[in-house]
């Protein structure tokens, strides 16, 4: 069976972008063939990435503004209605990654873009099937954090200078998009913990977690539980779901590493090196003040990640009520949890003796985290490697040691 | 779980809601605040119907209204790529506004807008550039160009001024981008011609406003974020080649330091990360970049490279810091600019020279080898042929880091003596090759920045005068200096030896002079053979290279001359002069080739040393110098006088020394000296004359025992001794009794002349000794000339200064009766009676017989006054008289010694003790018939084969003249009896 592509060929460059993705839908629904993928990656290579040139059969290199137009379209066609099942299986196969593939950067990059958006333009569909692309993607993943990347650049430097509406499309995310939502959180907030690499953290903008924090704590007419839409979300349009990642793990991770932050800033300072974290520093500093307003409160990064910590706890809480629309099991992996505790007590082993506070408040936050989901019986699975991991902490604190005589009593 | 840990966890989550509170509505704020401060820009927006809080909507609509407009106006370029029209920036006007806006507004759409702005203001830059290349002279108006390129200036200035981190490398590469470009399109029209200077192509540049904006941006961004902006210039500047030249040296000049610092930085980032193999482009650029600003900034540059060496000096071991000597090496390989390596070298020295500093370095090297360079051997040649590129000040300061390295010090390996002595070799070798490969040329020096380093010549190769309290100094020889006076091995040395010749020969005359007279200036320890050494090489060079040359200036009496100009002060020149005495020994000794060459050059030279005799401190190291001289041989005439003014000085000065060492063998080489110089009659003449007339002068009479002037030089109260003050008329030509030779004789009105016998007179012992002394040096000058004619010299002298009257001087003695000369007689006998030295100077007169024919007069004077001073004696006794008596049997023995009195009269001086005035009288009386009737005139005697003078055989005396005599031998027969055979056997 052969597809018809005259029709296509005539078309000039912005149409032929909405004609291909028309095209494209439709193989997408024919019975698979031998043939077939090979027209896809025809028809997407060269009349929904590239722009033709009506008068050389030479590919010709887009520029930013013919990129910026293939986005716009491919915005418009996946913005409206439609059945969310073909969009979805549309957008991966539109985005779908591969190391190998020379023109996978190029896709991510329109990818990015095309969020950006979306997010601008609170286009929810092309969220949605964002979402789902990340999910299936594994918001831990490489690829999730790249196309996620350019948001942080894009929306989440909050100095006053910025367009107001920049905020208000964050704000009106969770409402709107909330599985893309606890997505974005996980992914970015892997882009700075780091679970599972062995790396410590690194220190993420202050913008992006009291933003992180502000959707997570949930306002009215928000849905309460933001950060398990992932487990309750059944994704349309996908055969082989994988398994879902709530943003826990990295945000834990986050939020028990934050009191060494400032120390580890110290430090960089007086070596003289500070570069970019000092920069940093000195931003946040600015926009609190600012915002803060006529009241002049100056906040610690230490309260915010308080309020973090808050919010992981009430999400945890949380889990039983709604463990019944679970579509898995597993709420935390306790191979990130392990993954955690070890780099607790890396940077335990490291530290100073005028840092014993901050590693006594990193202990508090992970012993009452860990507590808590195994109240909530969120950990599932072989627990012996994070037990062991445990053990090696100092029990001098009286949380781990109430954790470690937990397990003993059980 | 058990209870109390709930309980636990609900107190301290209450704790957080507490302590949180604030920091949840600060937060709140930050994604919540609907309030925030709209900034004053979009009120230009208004204008085009946006809202404040650009709504999906909006932002989607003008997006739409972007992009068709933008396409279009890019295809349209495209396929309209000649249509050069300005008439299109009207249209272009609302474009770019939406761009504007969407470049604040809507993050995705940021690189296409900056797309459509490059755009827009390339065609403003193009119809810009054509209005100027129109030469029409009137320029269009800038009008619209101003309105769009300050429009993007002012938006994405204030984005910047907000929120650097997320602008600043969006908008710094951009700018850079879109400059690089335009500079390379327009690099020709710029300016309108081709050999622009980098100001005018800057002034160009700014001129035309898209440009001026977007410098201006890459300014700021480059104050926001120097590293990413820096790396953006860099890489720019590497791709669009000198064309963006123009840019660095913008910002270059606005942030000297961190341009600098940045650029390099990023090139040892570079340089480290790809092992020593960096992109060919980027050391390139590194480097145009700092040779622009080497002009100006200079301190900065040389302030970051050398931070960058400091920095593996205090402990930092990464990767980079032990990449970067090898990377300042590189960079200096790679440099064309002169400055940039004066920079890198100026002060290398002082940074490099505490010991455990090289040390560390030396440790280091193992970690370059096999990753920045191919092997030892290749490091070495790069440091060999940067050796010779460096010039100016640095070149002595690299040579004397060399020197210490070469240095075995305990701290460093052994290795690095080798290694350190391989690159001297290896900088001599490349320097001779030099040399040769251009022997031919026409050029009179050879350019080689290390050389004329080394001499002292600028950068350029001018000369700079490097001069050091009002004296010229050659560097390298202070650096022979600095070395000789510590401990060095002997390869150190010798590769010093290489390169001092190398710079002497081939720096030209100057360089020559005041490096070997610096060389000769250096005070040494008496042990160091290698300053010798040094300084013999230096002179086989010079005249090696003379001979080579066929010049008629010798380069080395030229420098000798340099060397011993007495502006330069006493003990210096002290030095110089013991440098040469030992030179001189040494390779007379050793029968070097350059003896004599050396004395011809000192030859040439004789007045300065003339001049430098009579400096009291370098008085007997130039006599020494000069009494190894062969001044036998025929020498201008105005050497000879003024070297015999010079020593005779310094003749007289020894004699005043009171250490008879040192006396006596300053008088022994005046005599070398005198007596060499003797060999020309003008000179015999000269000497005797300035002896002679010497002795007679109150200051120095004394010293041969004239009692009158005992005390005349204690007359100048100031404790000098004139002739300290008269030295400065040495080496004048003096003619005698003219202005010349008159002395400076001591203030007037001093006070009152002491009383006398302050001090005693001398002992009679010193007064012979001086006496002799002076006698063998008239003997010994008389005697350089064979045929007698120093005596006769003396004996006119004589003559002259103590006869005071021109009439009657001649041989024939008169009858006795005429006493028209009484007067005069008895003026020269009491002139003999004051200088007894006239005495000494008769008889070494009469010692040659016939010269004492021209003292005819004195002696007959003397005869003729005694006779009429023993004729009034009343006395009984001789005896009782004794200076005349002594002065009687003077004259007679004088007499008797000339062979004026021959046959029996030769008795009479051993007669004179034992008689009576009244047989005196007798006696003087018929020497005086005899004298009278025998004329005493030189053809009465003839020159023996001995060189001696003998008188002509006389017929036998006439009774008459001895008749009386022996009667008086008669009377007196108890005392000269014995005498009376004489008178016998001549008959």
């Amino acid at each position: 069976m052969s597809v018809d592509l005259s029709e296509l060929k005539r078309s000039d460059f912005p149409s032929c972008v909405r004609q291909g993705l028309h095209k494209l839908e439709e193989v997408l629904l024919m019975p698979s063939t031998p043939h077939l993928h090979d027209t896809q990656q025809h028809i997407m290579d060269q009349y929904v990435f590239c722009c033709r040139d009506p008068n050389s059969p030479k590919i010709r290199a887009m520029g930013p503004v013919e990129e910026l137009v293939v986005v716009r379209e491919l915005g418009r066609y996946l913005g409206r209605a439609g059945d969310a099942a073909s969009r979805n299986s549309l957008f991966i196969t539109l985005f779908h990654p591969s190391g190998h593939d020379p023109r996978t950067q190029h896709k991510l990059r329109t990818l990015a873009t095309l969020i950006s958006l979306a997010v601008a333009t609170h286009n929810v569909s092309v969220l949605e099937a964002t979402a789902v692309w990340m999910q299936q993607m594994c918001c831990l993943s490489w690829w999730s954090g790249e196309v996620c990347r350019g948001l942080v650049q894009d929306y989440f430097q909050l100095t006053p200078a910025a367009p107001p509406h920049f905020a208000a499309a964050l704000r009106a995310l969770p409402s709107k998009a909330p599985l893309f939502t606890a997505n974005l959180i996980t992914t970015l907030s892997q882009l700075y913990a780091k679970v599972g690499s062995g790396e410590p953290c690194e220190h993420p903008p202050e913008s992006l977690v009291s933003t992180i924090v502000w959707w997570l704590r949930g306002a009215p007419g928000l849905p309460p539980h933001l950060a398990l839409t992932p487990l309750t979300n059944s994704l349309p349009g996908v055969s082989l779901p994988m398994t879902a990642v709530p943003p826990i793990a990295p945000l834990m991770k986050l939020c028990v590493e934050a009191p060494f932050f400032e120390h580890q800033e110290n430090n960089l300072t007086e070596m003289g090196i500070a570069g970019v974290g000092g920069r940093r520093l000195s931003t946040t500093k600015l926009t609190l003040e600012i915002d803060g307003g006529h009241e002049k409160i100056e906040t610690s990064s230490t309260d915010l990640y308080s309020e973090l910590h808050l919010s992981i706890l009430q999400t945890l809480q949380n889990v039983p009520s709604v463990r019944a629309h679970m579509t898995q099991k597993q709420v935390l992996c306790p191979k990130h949890v392990t993954s955690v505790v070890d780099a607790v007590s890396e940077r335990l082993q490291g530290s100073r003796p005028e840092q014993e506070e901050a590693g006594n408040l990193a202990l508090d936050r992970l012993a009452q985290i860990i507590l808590v989901a195994l109240h909530t019986e969120s950990l599932s699975g072989s627990l012996s490697d994070m037990w062991d991991s445990l053990h090696r902490l100092p029990r001098k604190n009286r949380l781990i040691s109430t954790l470690l005589s937990s397990r003993e009593a059980r | 779980m058990d209870s109390s840990i709930l309980h636990m966890m609900q107190v301290s989550q209450e704790k957080l809601f507490h302590t949180d509170c604030r920091a949840v509505y600060v937060v709140s704020m930050v994604v919540t605040g609907a309030t925030m401060v709209e900034p004053g820009h979009s009120t230009n927006m208004d204008g085009a119907g946006m809202g404040r809080g650009a709504s999906p909507t909006t932002l989607l609509a003008e997006l739409d209204r972007f992009l068709g407009l933008a396409v279009s106006a890019i295809s349209e370029k495209r396929s309209h790529s000649s249509r050069r029209d300005g008439s299109g920036d009207g249209e272009d006007q609302p474009t770019v506004e939406t761009a504007l806006f969407l470049l604040r507004n809507l993050p995705p759409a940021r690189p296409a807008a900056l797309a459509f702005l490059a755009h827009t203001l390339s065609r403003q830059v193009s119809s810009h550039m054509r209005g100027y290349s129109g030469g029409d002279g009137c320029r269009k108006s800038d009008g619209p160009d101003e309105g769009v390129s300050g429009q993007v200036e002012a938006l994405l200035g204030e984005v910047l001024e907000s929120a650097p981190s997320v602008w600043g490398p969006l908008v710094g590469q951009w700018a850079v981008d879109q400059l690089g470009r335009w500079s390379v399109e327009w690099a020709s029209t710029v300016v309108g011609r081709g050999d622009a200077t980098l100001e005018e192509v800057v002034a160009g540049w700014l001129s035309c406003s898209p440009a001026r904006a977007l410098a201006s941006l890459t300014v700021v961004c480059v104050a926001h974020d120097p590293d990413t902006a820096v790396a953006a210039l860099l890489d720019a500047s590497a791709a669009s080649g000198p064309a963006l030249d123009w840019l660095v040296a913008h910002v270059g000049c606005s942030f000297p330091a961190t341009v600098i610092g940045r650029v390099l930085g990023l090139g040892l980032r570079g340089f480290a990360a790809c092992h020593g193999r960096p992109p060919e482009h980027q050391l390139a650029s590194v480097n145009k970049i700092l040779s622009h600003l080497a002009d100006r900034h200079l301190p900065d540059i040389r302030r970051s490279l050398h931070a960058i060496l400091v920095r593996t000096f205090e402990g930092a071991s990464d990767a980079e810091a032990q990449a970067s000597v090898p990377f300042l090496l590189c960079l200096a390989v790679t440099s064309r600019s002169r400055a940039v390596l004066a920079a890198l070298t100026s002060g290398l020295d002082t940074l490099l020279s505490p010991s455990d500093r090289l040390a560390a370095l030396a440790n280091q090297v193992s970690w370059w080898v096999p990753r920045y360079f191919g092997s030892h051997g290749q490091l070495q040649e790069m440091v060999v042929h940067l050796v010779l590129d460096t010039g100016g000040s640095s070149a002595p300061s690299i040579l004397r880091l060399l020197m210490q390295g070469a240095a075995p010090t305990p701290k460093l390996p052994v290795a690095v003596a080798v290694a350190v002595n391989n690159i001297l070799q290896g900088v001599v070798g490349e320097i001779c090759m030099v040399t040769y490969m251009r022997r031919n040329s026409s050029a009179s020096r050879i350019l080689i920045p290390f050389l004329v380093g080394l001499r002292g010549g600028g950068l350029d190769g001018s000369d700079v005068g490097v001069a050091v309290g009002g004296r010229a100094v050659s560097p390298i020889a202070g650096l022979v200096e600095e070395t000789l006076a510590t401990p060095s091995n002997q390869a150190v040395i010798s590769h010093l030896k290489q390169l001092v010749t190398l710079v002497v020969v081939q720096q030209g005359p100057a360089t020559a002079a005041t490096t070997l007279g610096h060389l000769l200036h250096c005070s040494t320890h008496e042990a160091t053979a290698g300053h010798h050494q040094i300084l013999t090489s230096v002179i086989t060079a010079l005249t090696v290279h003379q001979a080579g040359r066929c010049s008629g200036e010798s380069p080395l009496a030229g420098a000798l001359a340099g060397a011993l100009q007495p502006q330069a002060g006493s003990s210096i020149i002290l030095t110089a002069l013991k440098s040469l005495d030992t030179l001189l020994s040494q390779s007379q000794q050793e029968c070097l080739h350059i003896y004599s060459n050396l004395t011809n050059a000192l030859l040439t030279n004789v007045p300065l040393l003339a001049e430098l005799i009579n400096d009291p401190v370098l008085g007997t190291a130039s006599v020494t110098i000069l009494s190894q001289l062969p001044l036998k041989k025929p020498i201008p005439v105005g050497h000879v006088l003024c070297l015999s003014h010079a020593v005779i000085f310094y003749f007289f000065s020894s004699l005043h020394e009171t250490n008879t060492i040192s006396k006596v063998s300053g008088v022994g080489k005046c005599q070398l000296v005198l007596s060499h110089l003797s060999h020309s009659s003008l000179g015999l003449n000269l000497i005797i004359r300035l002896l002679v007339e010497g002795v007679f002068r109150p200051e120095c009479a004394y010293l041969f025992g004239a009692e009158k002037y005992a005390t005349f030089n204690f007359k100048d109260v100031s404790g000098e001794m004139l002739i300290k003050a008269n030295r400065q008329f040495n080496s004048w030509v003096k003619v005698p009794q003219s202005h010349t030779s008159i002395f400076h004789m001591g203030i007037i009105g001093s006070g009152r002349n002491p009383q006398g016998n302050q001090t005693a007179m001398l002992s009679p012992d010193t007064i012979k000794l001086h006496t002799q002394l002076l006698l063998n040096t008239l003997s010994v000058c008389c005697a350089a000339q064979t045929n007698g004619e120093g005596a006769s010299t003396v004996a006119l002298l004589l003559v002259e200064l103590i006869s005071p009257d021109i009439m009657f001087n001649g041989f024939p003695w008169p009858e006795e009766y005429i006493k028209f000369t009484f007067e005069r007689d008895l003026a020269i006998k009491k002139t003999f009676e004051e200088f007894p030295v006239a005495w000494a100077l008769l008889e070494l007169v009469a010692t040659h017989r016939a010269a004492l024919s021209y003292c005819s007069v004195l002696v007959r004077a003397l005869a003729a006054s005694l006779t009429a001073f023993w004729n009034t004696c009343p006395l009984t006794s001789a005896q009782q008289v004794p200076d005349a008596l002594q002065a009687t049997q003077r004259l007679l023995e004088v007499m008797v010694t000339a062979q004026f009195l021959p046959g029996p009269l030769r008795v009479l001086p051993q007669m004179v003790e034992a008689m009576a005035p009244f047989e005196l009288v007798c006696i003087l009386q018929d020497v005086w018939v005899y004298m009278r009737d025998h004329t005493p005139s030189p053809d009465r005697w003839c020159e023996l084969p001995s060189g001696f003078h003998q008188r002509l055989p006389d017929p036998p005396m006439a009774t008459g003249y001895t008749e009386r005599i022996q009667r008086i031998i008669q009377s007196n027969v108890a005392t000269i009896g014995h005498l009376m055979s004489f008178m016998i056997n001549s008959k």
